[in-house]
């Protein structure tokens, strides 16, 4: 079962900005320092929950988490979800975790990010 | 290296309105060259150096592409206790803040309460917030704790320039930059009591002889570029004509005159 995690790399603040949710991302040393609001940061927070154990228990997946919180159909995001969560791994902003077996009480082994491209112009 | 200021000051004596625009942290003196050598590797670049940034030489600003400014303190204005021994103590109470899902280690709730008292010295319009925040405002033990740490650091002109009490101190030796610091002079009379407040000859000259050259960070900072050999001579022959102007109107403005 694959699930992410924020990398630990990464300072993350949460705030308002004229009255919207917002949450500022920087990767530690050097950057880039990424804003999320709107849809992008609806697949963040589903990213990084996702790496909880599911307490649902019905294996709900990211894609679904997404389409569930901005109450569309999952088809509709799923091609959006996957593409920028990629973004967001190879960036370096997130870490997958492989489960075998979908297990909840296993290390989660951890892939390092390949080189990250720079958000900042496509955020 | 402690956080200091800022997002880094305890919730119980931080102010609401008080928005900082930078990142201040206190370093372990013989820390400084290596993080500046690290932060030079990773884009930092000097924005102002300790000799020119401020009266106090404390501390030197970077700034970095991404970040924004950064205020790395050798010591800290106020603190009279060589600064190696200065960072040890307040390293001793350290606790660990979350400050963007990092954990970074701050000094005691007293020692901030300190350090903002004796910014609240050097910090205009915003001093009130500051002194009520971590001094008026705080309980009886909160304040035995801070006049025990001011005791131990030796911050006793800092301490009473931002509380109204310099009066008290006419005879230190440092009391003369504080009360430049505090009510505002010319440029002459900061200098001369940077001079007086060294805590050497030796360091007395130095100041003499760096009085007389162009603050080259400055310059490029109202030029917004790079000085030439030509901005910078004409600046060696304004700086002078400058302080006398500058002399001249407090000279009148003191006596009454006014245009």
């Amino acid at each position: 079962m694959t699930s992410y995690r924020c990398a630990p790399a990464v300072a993350q603040v949460e705030c308002q900005e004229g009255g919207r949710s917002v949450v500022y991302l920087g990767r530690l040393p050097d950057g880039p320092l990424i804003v999320l609001e709107g849809s992008a940061l609806a697949i963040w927070l589903a990213a990084v929950d996702q790496s909880r154990p599911d307490r649902s228990g019905q294996g709900e997946g990211l894609v679904d988490r997404v389409a569930a919180s901005v109450g569309v159909p999952a088809n509709a995001v799923r091609e959006d979800v996957t593409d920028f969560v990629t973004t967001l791994v190879r960036s370096g902003f997130l870490e997958v975790s492989e489960e075998p077996g979908g297990g909840t009480g296993s290390v989660p082994r951890t892939r390092p990010a390949p080189d990250a491209p720079d958000l900042r112009s496509s955020t | 290296m402690l956080h200091i200021k800022g997002v880094a000051i305890d919730r119980s004596i931080a102010s609401e309105s008080r928005v900082g625009s930078d990142a201040d942290v206190l370093v372990r003196p013989n820390h400084i060259d290596a993080l500046l050598g690290a932060m030079r590797d990773h884009g930092w670049v000097v924005h102002s150096t300790f000799e020119t940034g401020s009266p106090f030489e404390h501390a030197i600003t970077l700034t970095h592409g991404v970040w924004g400014y950064a205020d790395v303190h050798r010591h800290f204005p106020g603190i009279g206790v060589p600064a190696e021994r200065a960072f040890d103590r307040l390293w001793q109470d350290r606790s660990v803040m979350t400050i963007a899902g990092v954990g970074c280690p701050v000094p005691s709730v007293a020692a901030q309460s300190l350090i903002l008292v004796l910014n609240a010295a050097r910090a205009g319009g915003h001093a009130g917030v500051d002194l009520r925040a971590a001094w008026t405002g705080a309980s009886d033990s909160r304040k035995g704790e801070i006049l025990a740490l001011r005791d131990e650091l030796e911050a006793h002109v800092g301490f009473a320039a931002a509380t109204g009490d310099l009066e008290e101190y006419r005879g230190a030796r440092d009391y003369d930059l504080w009360r430049v610091t505090v009510g505002g002079g010319t440029r002459i009379e900061e200098w001369m009591a940077r001079i007086r407040a060294a805590p050497s000859r030796r360091a007395a000259w130095d100041l003499v002889q760096r009085a007389t050259r162009v603050n080259l960070d400055h310059l490029a900072h109202r030029l917004g570029r790079v000085p030439g050999r030509a901005d910078v001579m004409r600046e060696f022959f304004a700086r002078p004509a400058r302080g006398l102007r500058e002399e001249t109107t407090t000279f009148l403005h003191r006596r009454g005159w006014r245009r």
